[in-house]
């Protein structure tokens, strides 16, 4: 029987959404990126602990720092977003509320990473 | 428009979280999946603190002396046990990726160690931090 589909389509290999492993694939390299981030964020974060607004200022304004807070809330952005896609499409059926509930993900996950990013970008420029 | 009595007769279903009995690793990936969620709070709680930080002194304090109540510090040290314990489960995810200790009694050990791992090291960290680490005011 003559396939259906066309030659380009079953050399991809994709079904009828159209992509693949690259979600799961995303998820592993951002939790292994992670966990070095992590750590240089705990460590920040151990330096932060009781700051008062001058001496916090002056770590955030590091550009190490700010680079590594920059890269992070990246990083973290994609993986959260990702992670919280796969609890809403496990739990959540009704169509309408599912993509409903996708959309804010999306949107919470990379509204809050461009604040943070902005936030991060005022004080390393004004110090 | 569902007819809930053609759908159970007609639609065999999967086995969910009722139907079987409660093992640690499942307990473990479900608690797994409720750091994430904790972590995307804080998430948005880091974002909140760098915009105060960016924003100015006074809003600053206020985050500060809201952070630094009982109540901030106990959700700050949950923070810090999620992330660590999202950390550790995520290693030991990956450990499972690689097909390395699949099978009984490791996958036992491995997920005793990262909710031993996560605790201990939680509790040793404010330990430190609350003794000698950060700006004392």
């Amino acid at each position: 029987m003559r396939p259906m589909r066309s030659g380009l389509a079953r050399a991809r290999g994709l079904g009828s959404a159209g992509s693949g492993t690259e979600a799961f694939w995303r998820q592993r390299v951002t939790s292994v990126l992670g966990l070095p981030l992590v750590a240089a964020l705990m460590l920040v974060f151990w330096k932060l602990a009781g700051a008062d607004y001058a001496s916090a200022r002056l770590l955030i304004a590091n550009p190490v720092v700010a680079v590594l807070i920059a890269m992070a809330v990246l990083n973290f952005a994609v993986h959260m977003r990702l992670g919280a896609r796969i609890i809403i499409e496990d739990y959540v059926h009704r169509p309408v509320l599912k993509a409903f509930l996708l959309t804010v993900n999306t949107g919470t996950a990379y509204g809050a990473a461009i604040v943070a990013i902005l936030a991060v970008t005022k004080v390393l420029v004004l110090g | 428009m569902e007819n809930k009595k053609e759908r159970q007769h007609s639609r065999p279903l999967a086995p969910d979280l009722q139907t079987y009995r409660p093992t640690l690793t499942m307990t473990m990936s479900i608690v797994h999946r409720a750091t994430g969620i904790v972590l995307y709070v804080g998430f948005v709680g880091m974002a909140a603190w760098l915009t105060t930080l960016a924003t100015g002194p006074r809003a600053y304090e206020t985050m500060q002396r809201i952070l630094g109540s009982w109540v901030g510090l106990a959700v700050l040290f949950v923070f810090t046990w999620a992330i660590l314990h999202h950390a550790f489960g995520g290693i030991r995810h990956l450990i499972w990726d690689l097909s390395i200790a699949h099978t009984y009694p490791w996958r036992e050990y491995l997920t005793r160690a990262t909710l031993a791992a996560s605790l201990a090291c939680a509790v040793l960290f404010w330990i430190a931090l609350l003794w000698t680490g950060g700006h004392p005011s």
